[in-house]
């Protein structure tokens, strides 16, 4: 059962697509990883699926409802946090509360006061106190309070350290095991996601370049060294995403297709990063985009 | 959504209200200053017609004088109003700029339901409270228009329906810009330049014009205007004249030099005035009289009021359709 589809979803600026023709399905129950460069239109999908504006083309709907024309259905059912969260810089956490309860007819208050209170945050701090850590946390807890079906999360963890992104991720993962929902989570750092999330999209320039199970696609992808002259006959068998020769050897990223016979060619499992890497590299050229991405998977 | 406007605003709504207090205070202080002035001069048997002329010209001029004491607070009056709006909607500005009205969207009000309270009760508060000015200003200035009449610039700025006019123009210019550029500070500054600039064209060139104003060539004797009438062209301490001969064409002041010369003493000023008469030269006064304070109250509120309104629905259209 599909909780969101979008179908030739675009956004445009101007002359400026930030968001073109996408095609996407996301199963229910799932924590999806969605990656991809920056200006792959992450962000854009995300606020279009939120009904935040309307799309140039095409449409996004979710539980079978259109974000803006069902709008006051749709929005008891979504969580959303962005990317360094705005909240109110002259509210107190409290406030914050507040202002949830106030806006939803469905909210968890006990829920958020209890959560909010393992992480140690006073309701009485100002916002413009709390470091980006507490922020990204406060922002999650708000939106989990409304118990939301779906969870929108525009790169979370951005702006946060090693310590405070593992907090939010065992947050995160506590609480869809106990409400049940499904999560879509775009972010450009790839480490963390692994254990976290068991479904991925990778997305550039508004088209998926690889939508599936995580474990699938882990799995389902090995790095294939051996000798050049029998490049031709691998590809026969498996789906090269990705080579790179030397004088006489060859060094594959393949989507196995079917068994490996040729003795001479050796096996070796890869790396979540390294997948989205290759099919990155594949698929677009490289621009400015893609380097704070590579410098990321090569650390 | 009420309270969630309430909690973001509350600092600027006490600051409005504090400076609603204290300019209350102050007027209801000055008036009776002003009410003692005007019998100490003598001016109540001027307006009921017992005084004689020269007296009450001289009493006029003095009542014109002391009040004018009182511009800065005039001038404080009249762009009170705009400041207010502007400071109202910089809030929502800053909310454009970051970016927090994402949080309020994804709360499960719809978008309609917050553009109308987030909006809307700024416009009612401040529609309020200038209006509150408003009837405070016009009591107090009652003394004043029986005296000078309530359609000179700075007066007739304070009263009737302009403060809460002036208010959401400036109010609708900044939340307009906010929402569009996303950028607190100039939004603020445009507000407070595009408004002023505004209230002072209108003030300058469209205001003297709402309606024909009452004209009259003007020879000699007393002037045909009377203390209370506004005169938009010529008249006594004016910068600039136009003159006019006896078949109705217009002169201008160099024309009128090199016929009857120039006034330089009392003498040269006899035989000019006599030249004038022989030339049957005259100069063109005009002058729109009390009775029409209404008119053009409601004229200059639906001029301020349209434009404010044009700016707001393109506010509503871009909040609805262009945000993201």
């Amino acid at each position: 059962m599909n909780v969101l589809e979008a179908r030739h979803l675009g956004m445009r600026y101007g002359r400026k697509w930030a968001l073109e023709d996408l095609t996407l399905d996301v199963p229910g129950g799932r924590i999806v990883a969605l990656v991809g460069p920056n200006g792959a239109g992450k962000t854009t999908f995300l606020q279009l699926a939120m009904g935040f504006a309307e799309p140039s083309a095409g449409t996004v709907v979710a539980f079978g409802l259109s974000p803006r024309r069902d709008a006051a259905a749709f929005l008891p059912r979504v969580g959303y946090a962005a990317q360094e969260p705005a909240l109110f810089r002259r509210f107190s956490v409290g406030d914050l509360l507040k202002m949830g309860s106030r806006l939803n007819h469905h909210w968890d208050g006990t829920m958020a006061a209890s959560r909010l209170r393992r992480l140690g945050i006073g309701f009485d701090l100002s916002v413009a106190s709390l470091s980006g850590g507490m922020r990204a946390q406060v922002a999650l807890v708000l939106a989990l309070a409304k118990m939301p079906d779906l969870l929108l999360l525009d790169e979370p963890m951005a702006s946060l350290d090693p310590l405070a992104r593992h907090e939010f991720m065992r947050l995160l993962m506590a609480a869809s095991a106990e409400q049940g929902l499904t999560v879509i989570l775009s972010s450009h750092i790839i480490g963390d996601l692994r254990a976290t999330c068991d479904y991925l999209v990778v997305l550039t320039r508004g088209r998926t370049q690889l939508v599936g199970d995580m474990d699938e696609i882990v799995g389902g992808h090995q790095r294939l060294v051996g000798p050049l002259d029998s490049l031709d006959a691998i590809g026969r068998v498996q789906e090269i995403i990705q080579a790179e020769h030397s004088d006489r050897q060859a060094n594959l990223l393949v989507r196995i297709r079917g068994p490996l016979l040729d003795p001479r060619w050796e096996s070796f499992p890869v790396d979540l990063d390294q997948i989205v890497l290759a099919y990155l590299s594949r698929n677009a050229p490289i621009s400015d985009f893609d380097t704070d991405l590579k410098a990321e998977a090569a650390s | 959504m009420i309270w969630l406007t309430w909690r973001q605003q509350r600092f600027e709504a006490g600051l409005a209200t504090v400076v609603l207090a204290i300019g209350v205070t102050v007027l209801v202080m000055t008036r009776q200053a002003i009410l003692a002035d005007i019998y100490a001069l003598g001016i109540p048997s001027c307006l009921s017609g017992i005084a004689d002329n020269t007296t009450c010209s001289n009493a006029y001029q003095a009542f014109k004088d002391n009040f004018s004491a009182q511009q800065t607070l005039l001038g404080a009056l009249t762009y009170l109003p705009l400041l207010i709006g502007v400071v109202l909607a910089a809030s929502i500005g800053v909310e454009m700029e970051q970016g927090t009205y994402r949080l309020a969207w994804a709360q499960s009000v719809t978008r309609g339901h917050w553009t109308v309270i987030r909006i809307g009760l700024p416009i009612v508060f401040g529609m309020a409270i200038t209006g509150l000015i408003a009837g405070v200003t016009s009591w107090w200035m009652q003394p004043a228009n029986q005296v000078q009449g309530p359609l000179r610039p700075g007066s007739f700025d304070v009263q009737g329906l302009l403060p809460p006019a002036y208010m959401l123009l400036a109010f609708a210019i900044t939340v307009a810009a906010g929402v569009l550029w996303r950028r607190t500070v100039p939004a603020v500054g445009l507000g407070i330049v595009a408004g002023a600039g505004i209230h002072l064209a209108i003030q300058t060139w469209i205001r003297p014009n709402f309606i024909a104003p009452l004209s009259r060539l003007w020879m000699s004797g007393p002037a045909p205007y009377g203390p209370q009438d506004w005169v938009v062209q010529g008249g006594a301490g004016a910068s600039t004249y136009v003159y006019s001969d006896g078949a109705g064409r217009q002169l201008s002041s160099e024309q009128v030099q090199a016929i009857c010369g120039q006034v330089v003493d009392a003498q040269s000023k006899s035989a000019w005035s006599s030249c004038m008469q022989a030339h049957q030269i005259g100069e063109v006064v005009k002058w729109q009289p009390p009775t029409r304070f209404w008119e053009f109250q409601s004229m200059e509120a639906a001029l301020t009021l349209g434009l404010a309104l044009a700016l707001l629905c393109l506010t509503v259209w871009w909040l609805r359709r262009r945000t993201v």
